[in-house]
């Protein structure tokens, strides 16, 4: 286990290295070392490589690490939480959701800096509308959770398209077309630290709560019998998912299938404590996303691949093989 | 048996109780001493695992009140409860596979601090007491997807008992135990019994119940209504022949065997 901790920090941290070094401008690791230890405030007087450090490379591949474990987070909290190891945040609504409020809020000329939060809010809405209608009286119910989300994703998709089509503004429809395919480029340092501020809150939330995650998931009935306030522990879960899952597409827009693989990944190979399974899939994302990144910059010269479409690439047959390994077991 | 001078642990009166407003069972009263053991029976249908899912506080009554030991069971905050109440269900999903141990452990919950992963000195010898009890101590490392149906009844009957509660209700626990250790499980709630427990359980089996219970609530239902309680009473009484045809429409001998003890022979059909 502890090998396979160690395995996982080096992957992650080479990831980090190679995404700081890699690109259109390729920077040895010797100068990439002497400018990120440097001080940021003031980079070398003339050196462009010191600002394209600190000011595109950093901020990415911190964005990308930041959204790698929020949505691998929220990704094992749902799975854990409906049971089902197919969830994910585009499956309960909750990345459509915020997704919507994004496309809503860009068309009608909000502010960027507020943008973050409108998703915030939409994945929270889409998760509440989605949650309060797969209540039944002993809690929520897996299915219908699942079955909602899906169909309030559809919707929301749906509208996502019309607002689209509708905006009059070709720009302003490119940009949030580029945004929903997913995309981690161009992000400030204060959107980076706003949306990794949400998910220290959630990661945190989730580790708090990993008892009550171990307890729902002999069922619904024996947590209650074993003292656990039911209702309340499924509301904080989920709250933390929405809230790891919203900061991410705030940052990133609508990447997908991290947290479909990294909590599989966690749970096959990071032993069966829950703590265990919370810190090795978010580490398990940043590697995932700062991967798939550094491949959509540096893949196709002098041109970027949209991120999520490269991880659904990945994320779609792995889904696929999911469900036929399913069928396998007999389900 | 003086049951009348013992504070009542457990009370139900007048409960109606049901799914999605359609009662199942009505007109239930009862009251649980410590140190004694209610067997819930009657045919197929007559909502027994639904009166103990009220019991277990797992389902709100449509009508009437639950008491433990004075106070209305959904006053109290649910670790309260499961300090002083275990259940049993039917059957266990788990989502995650544990191994047997660890799912023990569980039952010490509401004894620990909700975020606490930790155990006590306490907490891991009623763990233990609770695995060599019901034996499934040499399980102790099995995951439960590998045991028999069984072996993982006992891993849940163990959970019950690391909780340490001053009632337990179980609901057929005997169900897929094999002879031996359904005769192990009725010492087990016997010397339960012997340290001031109150249980109420679910069974089948009109033999066993007649040798466990202090006291039976036979439940009757009439086509196409809700079911009653055609008796509560000591077990010589409720299951007399005539309540046996009533209920379950079955004729039953009854006979003696070399203990005195009155054995059940359900012979016929009586429809």
């Amino acid at each position: 286990m502890v090998l396979r901790y160690l395995i996982l920090v080096l992957v992650v941290g080479s990831a980090l290295a190679l995404n700081v070094c890699l690109g259109d401008v390729p920077v040895s690791p010797q100068a990439a070392w002497s400018i990120v230890t440097g001080p940021p405030g003031a980079p070398q007087a003339g050196s462009g490589l010191a600002t394209m450090i600190w000011q595109i490379r950093l901020p990415r591949l911190l964005v990308a690490f930041v959204v790698g474990s929020g949505l691998a987070v929220s990704g094992y909290l749902l799975q854990s939480l409906s049971r089902n190891p197919l969830a994910d945040p585009y499956l309960t609504g909750t990345s459509s959701g915020a997704g919507l409020a994004v496309a809503a809020a860009t068309l009608a000329g909000l502010d960027f800096a507020l943008v973050p939060l409108a998703a915030f809010a939409g994945g929270l809405a889409a998760s509440t509308v989605v949650a309060a209608m797969a209540r039944s009286p002993s809690g929520l119910s897996v299915s219908r959770l699942i079955l909602c989300g899906v169909a309030l994703s559809a919707i929301c998709s749906s509208l996502i398209t019309f607002a689209l089509l509708d905006s009059g503004d070709p720009a302003r429809s490119q940009g949030l077309f580029l945004w929903l395919a997913g995309n981690i480029g161009g992000r400030s340092w204060s959107e980076l630290a706003a949306s990794a501020a949400y998910i220290a809150v959630g990661l945190a939330a989730a580790l708090v709560l990993s008892k009550p995650l171990r307890l729902l998931s002999v069922g619904v009935q024996s947590a209650a019998a074993l003292g656990l306030d039911v209702v309340k522990a499924q509301w904080a879960l989920l709250f933390a998912a929405i809230l790891t899952c919203g900061a991410s597409v705030a940052v990133s827009g609508l990447v997908g299938f991290v947290g479909l693989i990294a909590p599989h990944v966690a749970r096959n190979l990071f032993g069966r404590d829950e703590r265990s399974h919370i810190v090795s899939a978010a580490l398990i994302g940043a590697a995932l996303v700062l991967l798939a990144d550094l491949a959509a910059r540096t893949l196709a010269a002098g041109q970027e691949l949209p991120l999520g479409t490269l991880l659904s690439l990945i994320g779609g047959p792995f889904f696929l093989w999911l469900v036929l390994h399913q069928r396998a077991e007999g389900l | 048996m003086s049951e009348t001078a013992l504070p009542a642990l457990l009370e139900a009166s007048g409960l109606t109780v049901g799914w999605g407003g359609k009662a199942v069972a009505e007109q239930v009263s009862l009251q649980l001493s410590a140190g004694q053991i209610l067997v819930i029976a009657g045919p197929n249908g007559a909502g027994k695992s639904t009166l103990v899912k009220a019991l277990a506080r797992q389902l709100k009554p449509a009508k009437g009140t639950i008491k433990l030991a004075g106070s209305d069971i959904w006053s109290l905050p649910p670790r309260d409860f499961a300090r002083k109440v275990s259940y049993v269900p039917q059957s266990l999903e788990p989502g995650q596979d544990l191994t047997v141990r660890e799912l023990v452990a569980l039952g010490r919950n509401p004894h620990q601090p909700w975020w606490s992963w930790g155990a006590s000195a306490d907490d891991r010898q009623a763990v233990t007491e609770a695995m060599e009890k019901t034996a499934t101590w040499q399980l102790r490392d099995k995951y439960l997807s590998s045991l028999s149906g069984g072996e993982r009844q006992r891993a849940v009957i163990a959970v019950a008992l690391a909780q340490k509660p001053r009632c337990m209700l179980l609901d057929e626990p005997t169900a897929h135990l094999d002879f031996r250790h359904q005769l192990e499980l009725v010492d087990i709630l016997r010397d339960l019994r012997g340290h001031g427990l109150g249980i109420v359980l679910v069974v089948h089996d009109l033999n066993l119940m007649a040798r466990l219970a202090d006291l039976i609530l036979l439940l009757a239902k009439p086509d196409d209504r809700p079911s009653r309680p055609a008796c509560l009473g000591r077990p010589e009484q409720a299951l007399s022949q005539a309540n046996l045809r009533r209920v379950y429409g079955v004729e039953v001998s009854i006979v003696t065997d070399a203990a005195g003890q009155p054995v059940y022979l359900p012979t016929s059909s009586s429809q």
